[in-house]
């Protein structure tokens, strides 16, 4: 198989795009395609201050690589989980990136600052792991993010992710979180703009984009992510373009373009507990922790 | 492994979905075309992850 562009060697298939490339036209195809979602979704320019959500993973330190290439001043922010065996490992790897690009990481323990772990959240609380995990990064990443004065916050979800959530939506008919589901969503009162990048990027591509980037990153899986929803819904979608190759990007594609899913607007009202925007009287997150610092 | 193998046949006889892995031999990423030699060692590296 050989290089699209120059007709080297390939090292990367793009079924969807029915073609190769080699490793250099690859990161270059890569970059292309994130730099264009940034302009054809207006999510950001060279004047906007930026923090990228990073958990050690592949996705985040790839986006907050190619970022770093386009010239964008980008700060990272790291929520240290309390995972045994996994949160430690995962900041290793991050610190290492930081240091050899000479970048800027915040990090906030969510022990120190917020009085619990994940494991104590999804105990006291019967939940499983990963709802307990992305209430806190999303009400945590907005706070701190807004606390940090930052203009966006950077996330990064790739092409996969974002097709397994809608999937996993319309096969529920969540109309209300189709209506919220995007590549940018606004800020608005106490909600900082959050922002996605790789939607146009797979999974295997980040993947690939950092292994030939000589980015080392967590490869192994959450030990607490065992019945994760999304990983069922990806498992069945990644079938889907095995056999139709191009169906997720149609899929997602396609969503961002109807793009008009009405539902009845919530009204958001104040947290009674710390003041950020919900629908009920405490929000979620208070609740959470309400619950997993009690005695 | 007995023989030659490409990457691509491999995957299939393991059962595994191209689409879910890398296949890496030393710092290089191979495609579904690529031939393995029976004393290649080869890294199969899943790349799905939670969210």
């Amino acid at each position: 198989m050989r290089c699209r562009v120059c007709k080297e060697r390939a090292a990367v298939e793009v079924r969807r795009h029915n073609a190769a490339f080699c490793r250099d036209h690859f990161v270059a195809h890569v970059v292309r395609q994130v730099e264009r979602t940034i302009h054809e979704f207006d999510m950001f320019d060279g004047s906007d201050r930026l923090v990228i959500g990073v958990s050690g993973g592949k996705d985040s330190l790839a986006l907050w690589d190619v970022l770093h290439r386009l010239g964008y001043r980008c700060e990272g922010l790291y929520l240290e989980l309390g995972i045994a065996g996994y949160s430690a490992e995962s900041r290793e790897y991050i610190e290492r990136f930081v240091k050899e690009r000479d970048l800027i990481l915040r990090v906030v323990d969510l022990n120190d600052q917020y009085g619990f772990t994940i494991p104590q959240a999804a105990e006291a609380t019967r939940r499983n792991p990963c709802s307990a995990c992305g209430l806190s990064k999303r009400y945590i990443l907005n706070e701190e993010a807004l606390k940090g004065g930052y203009d966006v916050l950077v996330m990064g979800h790739n092409l996969d992710d974002e097709a397994a959530t809608l999937f996993s939506n319309v096969l529920n008919w969540n109309i209300e979180y189709l209506a919220r589901q995007s590549a940018v969503l606004p800020a608005a009162d106490g909600l900082i703009k959050k922002v996605k990048p790789l939607v146009r990027v797979s999974e295997r591509e980040t993947a690939a984009y950092a292994v030939l980037s000589g980015i080392d990153y967590e490869v192994d899986e959450c030990p607490l992510v065992a019945g994760n929803t999304v990983n069922r819904m990806k498992e069945w979608m990644t079938l889907l373009e095995h056999r139709s190759p191009g169906v997720t990007q149609h899929f997602l594609g396609g969503f961002y373009k109807v793009g008009d899913f009405s539902a009845p607007t919530p009204v958001l009202k104040s947290c009674e507990s710390c003041g950020r925007p919900t629908t009920g009287t405490v929000c979620a997150f208070c609740r959470l922790q309400e619950r997993a610092t009690r005695q | 492994m007995d023989g030659r193998i490409a990457v691509g046949p491999m995957l299939e006889a393991l059962d595994i979905v191209p689409e879910t892995v890398l296949v890496i031999r030393g710092s290089d990423l191979l495609t579904r075309d690529a031939m393995l030699e029976p004393d290649d060692t080869v890294e199969v590296r899943p790349v799905i992850s939670g969210g």
